[in-house]
């Protein structure tokens, strides 16, 4: 499988991991959550969540955790556009010095092994 | 009990929500973690080869229930604090996974990964420390939400 096709199997991971985290949390915020389970938003969020863990695993079988890691990091520039964007969610200085952070130290984690 | 105001008694409140929905969440990712060990275990126990029964076994099993415990963690957490903070620190696995693996599996961690883990850890506890905001998701309640659109589908 070569490396594009990877590539693009973690970019599409990445997207559907962030999409199915952000309707888990659309789903949280509105409902009980022990009322949770009656709801499509939750089922939808954890099947997008399940599908990008597969992807995921998929892309690491056939390829190098060292170009695969920070691939994976592209969810969370996701996650902070859906944040920001959908949910209202306000950006500070720490929080960015602290999110690109960890988008570097999961890069560098991968470079590394 | 509406909560369209915010008096200063309750901004303490909010500010220990988002820590609590922090810990919460390094919480979960232990137990996603272990999980994560559990099932490469298993998968190495299990001889696919004669059947796929033999994936049943006990450290994949009990991996499952670990995810389980981790995904109900998630949920919490989620409800008390912000996405954009929340969902970066899922990354605090890849430091437990590094820090065990040597111990579990014969790896060896490079120099890069360990500036790898030690830069999630410091940004992790900057966005604990100093990532409160007034974002919607803090301007509720700790308390569950009333009567705020509370659909039934």
């Amino acid at each position: 499988m070569n490396k594009l096709i990877i590539t693009g199997i973690v970019l599409l991971g990445g997207l559907l991991g962030s999409l199915g985290t952000l309707l888990i949390k659309i789903g949280v915020d509105k409902f009980h959550l022990k009322e949770l389970w009656k709801h499509k938003v939750f089922y939808i969020g954890g099947f997008f969540y399940a599908l990008s863990s597969v992807l995921y695993l998929i892309a690491l079988s056939k390829g190098d955790v060292t170009f695969v890691y920070p691939l994976v990091s592209t969810a969370y520039i996701w996650t902070l556009l859906f944040s920001v964007h959908l949910l209202g969610e306000k950006m500070n200085t720490w929080k960015w010095i602290g999110i690109i952070g960890i988008i570097l130290g999961v890069i560098l984690v991968g470079i590394g092994s | 009990m509406e909560s369209t105001q915010n008096p200063p008694s309750c901004k303490k409140n909010k500010l220990s929500s988002h820590h609590t929905a922090i810990l919460i969440m390094i919480f979960c990712t232990i137990f996603t973690s272990t999980g994560q060990l559990l099932w490469k275990t298993g998968f190495n126990q299990a001889d696919l080869s004669t059947s796929i029964m033999t994936l049943l076994n006990i450290p994949f099993l009990l991996g499952f229930l670990s995810y389980a415990v981790g995904a109900i963690l998630m949920l919490i957490a989620f409800k008390k604090g912000e996405l954009s903070i929340l969902y970066p620190i899922i990354a605090t696995s890849y430091v437990w996974v590094t820090l065990l693996s040597p111990w579990l599996f014969n790896e060896h961690i490079s120099p890069l990964k360990w500036a790898g883990i030690i830069l999630i850890v410091i940004s992790v506890s900057v966005l604990g420390f100093g990532g409160h905001t007034n974002s919607p998701a803090n301007k509720k309640s700790s308390s569950s939400p009333q009567t705020k659109g509370v659909h039934h589908e």
